[in-house]
């Protein structure tokens, strides 16, 4: 095989699974794959921060916000009919039935069923054992 | 996260979106606590800007919701993903919105690990100043290539389809990106 | 108008008395004094109301709201010093990069689809394995006896799981 970082080579054939084979005939392309690693290992300097608190909240509010824009575009034009009934409707629903449902509330009981699964994955593994 | 994980995942995203179909929003939601770690840190290495990133992360998801009546899980889900989250980066990085902030190349990065001393925090902070400029140095394409290999873990194939190119265009692409950061970042070795 | 208002008041007043009863208890355990040691998630939900953890928990599909409302019980059931333990774990968890905490729950998945009695072998050789200095760790994953009672996928998982649950070290 010919040197793939000789002029007019393929230098990027480097990056394929067999690079290794031909690399160990040739000091250059070693070099090479042996810079890659630093690099890739100086990339892992950075490391990610945490997300913030409130992520999921702030998308799910938007969330409720473009599905209640879609329901309404449709019924604007009946709006002042509509709203004298749902005053009505709304007292009725409010006071007998189940709650409305906002989306956002889906990041609250999201996160409690995330820490049970967590939770139950170190009882699991035998890692809330007293060291 | 490692994106080349085995095909019950893969499986796994695309049930899980076709149940957001179905008007499941709490699969949404397992897919969010998924990847919003891997599309908010993709998007802050892309535009350097961590209130931009969340912002375009908040938009990444919003349009994945919004979509899910057409969903139909010819591909990967996570290609889909990033497909979308580059786009917006790369938008983004077209209309220098990263700048609009005034905080590019931010930092604040908190270790778990142990309490370095003054100095070796410095020096620390330094070498992790020249990563971010080494990569934010790199052309747009070169970068999502670079963090998509290195970060994601995603395999050349699904680079390719996120990037809308062949898959030796990306090797290509990473060649030329990693040859520029070898040189960058030769004196961290 | 006034006619309007009368009727609603009237409604308002029928309804009202149905509003305020209870609407069946709840499956999860009563809420009790002895609280502390909850991950504020959890606390959240052992200080909701039954009508509050109710709504909440609707919002789960079915199968997955009898598995939060199982895991919730057996968590309540520990005694206090028990679920201290399991909070500091949890909290040592949490501070783990979120890379390294979706990485550990992947290979759980895969450790909980093992028969039981594999998974107990293999959470028994992880209490050694997290003892073990890092280079002892990597010899002992090089060894014959080790290779000899784990197959290659067991072997990948108790390392994984071993560099990710190490113990902390003082320097």
């Amino acid at each position: 095989m010919e040197c793939p970082l000789e002029m007019g080579g393929r230098p990027e054939i480097l990056l394929e699974p067999g690079a290794e084979r031909h690399a160990a005939e040739c000091a250059r392309c070693r070099d090479w794959l042996r810079n890659l690693e630093t690099t890739r290992q100086a990339l892992d300097l950075w490391q990610p921060e945490p997300v913030r608190p409130g992520f999921d909240r702030a998308l799910w509010q938007r969330i409720e916000a473009e599905e209640a824009r879609r329901w309404w575009r449709p019924w604007r034009p009946l709006a002042p009919a509509l709203a004298a009934a749902a005053v009505l409707v709304g007292a009725v629903i409010l006071s007998s039935g189940p709650e409305p449902r906002p989306l956002a509330e889906f990041a609250e009981i999201e996160q409690i069923e995330q820490t049970l699964s967590d939770v139950q994955m170190l009882r699991d593994l035998g890692l809330t054992q007293p060291l | 996260m490692d994106m080349g994980v085995a095909s019950y995942a893969i499986e796994y995203d695309a049930e899980l979106m076709l149940r957001v179909k179905d008007g499941d929003p709490a699969s949404f939601g397992v897919l969010l606590s998924k990847y919003r770690g891997p599309v908010i840190h993709y998007l802050h290495r892309m535009v350097q800007n961590r209130d931009v990133a969340e912002e375009l992360a908040q938009e990444v998801f919003l349009r994945v919701y919004k979509a899910r009546a057409t969903y139909e899980p010819a591909a990967k889900f996570t290609t889909w993903l990033f497909r979308i989250a580059t786009h917006l980066a790369l938008n983004a990085l077209r209309d220098g919105k990263p700048e609009r902030g005034g905080q590019s190349l931010d930092g604040g990065v908190e270790h778990a690990d142990g309490r370095p001393s003054a100095e070796q925090q410095l020096i620390r902070e330094s070498r992790l100043d020249m990563v971010r400029r080494a990569v934010a140095a790199l052309p747009e394409k070169q970068r999502a290539a670079v963090l998509m290999h290195k970060y994601q873990e995603m395999e050349y194939s699904q680079i390719a389809k996120v990037l809308g190119c062949s898959e030796s265009a990306v090797k290509s692409l990473l060649f030329r990106a990693y040859e520029t950061l070898r040189a960058r970042l030769a004196h961290l070795a | 108008m006034r006619t309007w208002f009368s009727l609603l008041i009237l409604i308002l007043w029928l309804v009202a008395p149905l509003a305020a009863q209870p609407r069946g208890k709840g499956i999860l355990p009563p809420r009790e004094k002895n609280a502390q040691a909850l991950p504020p998630a959890l606390e959240r939900l052992y200080n909701m109301s039954p009508e509050e953890r109710k709504r909440a928990l609707d919002r789960l599909p079915p199968r997955r709201r009898r598995v939060v409302e199982r895991q919730f019980q057996e968590y309540m059931k520990l005694s206090p010093e028990e679920r201290q333990a399991v909070r500091e774990r949890y909290e040592f968890f949490q501070a783990m990069p979120p890379e390294r905490r979706e990485r550990a729950r992947e290979v759980y998945r895969h450790f909980s689809a093992l028969p039981p009695e594999r998974r107990q072998v293999i959470r028994e050789e992880l209490a050694t394995l997290r003892h073990l200095r890092p280079v002892e760790r990597r010899e002992y994953l090089r060894s014959e006896s080790f290779a000899g009672k784990f197959d290659e996928q067991e072997r990948r998982m108790l390392f994984e799981l071993a560099e990710i649950f190490a113990r902390p070290r003082r320097p």
